[in-house]
């Protein structure tokens, strides 16, 4: 039966490694080298706690986030928190999209060749296929992130160290550090991913009789995000960390990993850059239909076509093709962009974990399935931790 | 006797109401409505009161106007009679305002963005429920500004009502609201609609819709819905229930939604099922799904060739199968090899006693039972049949697929459901 539930924590966990994942962990790996491998400890565990959470929402209650917000808090908090969960994964999906232009300038393809033929087929995949289809493409594309873990082995990683750097927290108190370790944590945890998981166990119709596969998918999906975020840093920390090229960039990631490692691996770190982005994309923007459409009220399901749920699907398309004319803006400020894109999310999700604890707690709505005291005090800690960090974050992005 | 014109809960809500003397009574935090009529009565307003932090009912009795800027009461606020909430009452910003709710019309699922009062003889009564963007705007308080904004680029809102007798509330959520006869409306729906619907709400509603129905239009409706959902809602039921809609169900459906269930559940079922009819779904489960064996019902008409027309319909009436089967009649010989077929327009057009073998054909269009969907649904619409039987190596007939088994291939999903809900 595991099987039958398995998909939303694995997705949503693995499309947390976007492009702008696989950017931050590259820069962690070539500037810090092993050194903030013990973060990611810290991350698998408030993914997890607060992914189940949402997980655990839907599941039971059979609705999306939006559906809740809108049936139990104000119509204006709803309408508020849509605006500004469209602008934040706006400007992920955005982020992503640029991700397979770069995959285009490592290669030298024009932008305007390589970019539109990405994005309408995944459109047209998310539009045409079942719910099935759509998940196994999905899950494919999860499966394929193992290319950065072979990357990771090939780079012939400095065992004593790696383990030194996952268990030993070191913390170095220079501006560098801090907001690198920050951004870290910032680029897992986000809003879309909290909306997309429940609204996708929804739209899956799991029963709360299958919570516990449900859970162990989440789990899941919390492991392999870390494992493949882990290979990451581990193959920049082994080549370039040690050579000493800082980098900025995915692109200067996957060029300098040429001559470090061969073509094999620049390849292999290019076509894992164009995966990561093109399941980003597609679960951000999802995100943002799912929500749009349960706070208008209207359906949104990918087992659907277009006359049924327009919206939904418009909403889809919309933010694709935007970002698809963004993208071939010449210096387009992508530095920019992303901050931006990171300060909204930091400015939203402490909401929206609040609204979750709120709803989970909800004895109406969940009935024997609310949080025991130590879940609430495990649940606590992790959301004030991540307003904490993502407060120093904003803070060293700003000043 | 209180004056009211056209409006919504929205304007209401929120609104300060004063008496004769013009002094503060209360804010208007709810609005009571009597639920046991199709269009629910407006009975009262639950007041934030005035200077304190009770809540109290003011009958409709009491107020002699209900407008958009000014709601007055005709006494004085102290002698004013309050009134407490009763069973049977629903609020409309508890219980009906931000729900979700079935467009029974349009069969969709819906969310309720405001609500439409208008006075109807003495009573003011909820007439529709505003589920378009124009609601959510009233809401905010930005409808004035955004339809004005919009009516310079010439676009003008539309309104997007439903009348409230083609509203069907979602039981799980508002609970005691029209639950004399829950999901009334929903039973005249044709079983596709209601599919489409089911389709649409959360698990415990669907479980809650599905159990509502009568068998016969569980058993179509089932036929209708996604196999996960299938599979979900025959998993929910209460064996007993789940056999007896199973056994409603043409064979051939009825192994499309066994197929889809967990093992053990099925065989569970087919155990319990009459044996024949576990033995016919037995041997369609044998067949992929998506091939003409996993297609065909096992429900056809045979006779011998030797029988007369009066015989053969002597026959079709003692059997007295289903619609989709008689269509055609295979002639068959003695060992139930296929020899010909008989179309049911030939059959009634000819004389008492013309033998069978005289207006059957012998040019057969067949299929094999490993044919695909696609290469049945080629044949059928080739051809233009209405079914076309399915026969093993020895060429006896097995099975039969019908035109309906496989019209998804030819006519795309939605088409095909608007065209049912039409006709």
């Amino acid at each position: 039966m595991f099987l039958a539930v398995v998909g939303p924590g694995i997705i949503t966990g693995t499309a947390d490694n976007d492009a702008g994942g696989v950017t931050t962990y590259s820069v962690v790996g070539a500037n810090f080298g092993y050194k903030m491998l013990w973060i990611l400890i810290l991350i698998t565990v408030m993914l997890y706690v607060t992914q189940e959470m949402g997980a655990r929402l839907g599941v039971v209650t059979g609705k999306g986030l939006g559906d809740l917000i809108r049936e139990k808090f104000s119509i204006n908090i709803a309408i508020s928190l849509m605006a500004l969960v469209f602008f934040a994964n706006f400007s992920n999906v955005l982020a992503n999209v640029v991700g397979i232009a770069s995959v285009a300038d490592i290669y030298h393809i024009p932008r305007l060749l390589f970019v539109p033929v990405f994005v309408f087929a995944v459109w047209f995949i998310i539009l045409k296929g079942n719910f099935g289809i759509v998940q196994n493409i999905f899950m494919t594309s999860c499966l394929l992130f193992f290319c950065y873990i072979v990357n990771g082995f090939m780079a012939k990683p400095d065992i004593p160290q790696m383990i030194s750097g996952s268990i030993f927290p070191t913390i170095e108190m220079n501006r560098n550090y801090i907001f690198t370790a920050t951004a870290l944590i910032g680029t897992t945890l986000t809003v879309w991913g909290q909306v997309f998981i429940q609204s996708y166990f929804v739209d899956k119709g799991i029963d709360k009789k299958h919570l516990i596969s449900a859970r162990m998918d989440v789990l899941f999906g919390a492991f392999w995000l870390a494992f493949v975020a882990f290979s990451i840093i581990i193959s920049a920390a082994a080549t370039l960390f040690v050579s000493g090229t800082g980098i900025d960039t995915a692109i200067d990631a996957a060029t300098a990993l040429g001559p470090a490692l061969g073509p094999f691996a620049k390849h292999l770190f290019a076509w894992g850059l164009l995966n990561a982005s093109l399941l980003g994309m597609c679960v951000i923007s999802m995100s943002t239909a799912y929500f749009v459409t349960e706070i208008i009220g209207r359906e949104g399901k990918v087992s659907t076509n277009f006359k049924e749920a327009p919206l939904f699907y418009s909403i889809i398309g919309v933010c694709f093709f935007i970002c698809m004319m963004l993208v071939f803006i010449p210096n387009l400020p992508m530095v920019f962009i992303m901050t931006a894109s990171q300060a909204i999310n930091t400015f939203i999700l402490p909401v929206v974990f609040f609204i979750l604890l709120r709803l989970i707690n909800d004895k109406k709505l969940m009935g024997s399935y609310v949080n025991s005291r130590t879940m609430n005090v495990i649940a606590w800690i992790t959301i004030v931790s991540f307003v904490a960090i993502s407060s120093i974050m904003l803070y060293l992005m700003l000043f | 006797m209180v004056y009211f014109s056209d409006m919504y809960a929205s304007e209401i809500l929120g609104q300060m109401i004063m008496d004769r003397t013009e002094a503060k009574i209360g804010s208007v935090k709810d609005i009571v409505l009597d639920a046991s009529e199709q269009f629910p009565k407006m009975i009262g307003l639950l007041l934030n009161m005035e200077g304190s932090d009770k809540e109290k009912i003011i009958l409709i009795g009491e107020l002699n106007l209900i407008g958009r800027r000014v709601i007055s009461s005709a006494g004085i606020k102290e002698n004013t009679a309050f009134a407490s909430l009763r069973n049977g009452e629903v609020l409309v910003r508890k219980d009906l305002l931000d729900k979700q709710i079935v467009d029974i019309h349009g069969s969709k699922v819906v969310r309720v963005n405001d609500l439409k009062f208008a006075k109807a003889g003495e009573e003011i009564r909820l007439i529709a429920a505003d589920v378009g963007i124009k609601g959510i705007l009233r809401r905010l308080n930005i409808e004035n500004f955004v339809t004005s904004f919009l009516s310079v680029f010439g676009i003008t809102l539309k309104d997007d009502l439903i009348g409230w007798n083609f509203v069907e509330p979602l039981k799980t959520d508002i609970a005691g609201l029209k639950l004399v006869v829950p999901y009334e409306g929903m039973s005249k729906l044709h079983p596709a609609d209601i599919a489409s619907i089911i389709s649409q709400v959360h698990t415990e509603e669907k479980t809650a819709i599905f159990e509502s129905l009568s068998t016969e239009t569980a058993a179509e409706a089932l036929h209708e819905l996604e196999p996960r959902i299938q599979a979900f809602l025959i998993g929910t039921l209460d064996t007993k229930k789940a056999l007896s809609i199973i056994e409603k169900m043409p064979p051939d459906e009825a192994a499309d939604v066994l197929g889809d269930l967990q093992e053990e559940k099925a065989m569970e079922l087919l155990r319990l099922m009459k044996q024949k009819k576990a033995e016919e779904i037995q041997s369609l489960l044998k067949h992929g799904e998506e091939t003409a064996g996993g297609l065909m019902t096992t429900e056809f008409v045979t006779i011998p060739a030797s029988f007369t027309a009066a015989q053969t319909i002597e026959r079709l009436r003692e059997l007295a199968p289903s619609a989709e089967t008689i269509y055609y009649l295979y002639v068959t010989d003695d060992e139930g090899h296929l020899t010909g077929v008989l179309s049911l327009r030939n059959l009634i057009i000819a004389g008492h006693n013309t033998s069978v073998s005289e207006i059957s054909s012998s040019k057969m269009i067949t299929v094999k039972p490993e044919a695909s969907q696609r290469q049945v649904a080629d044949i059928i619409s080739k051809y233009n049949l209405l079914a076309v039987p399915v026969v093993d190596t020895l060429n006896r007939i097995i099975g039969i697929v019908t035109v309906d088994d496989v019209v998804d291939f030819i006519i795309p999903p939605l088409a095909r459901r608007k065209r049912m809900s039409v006709g």
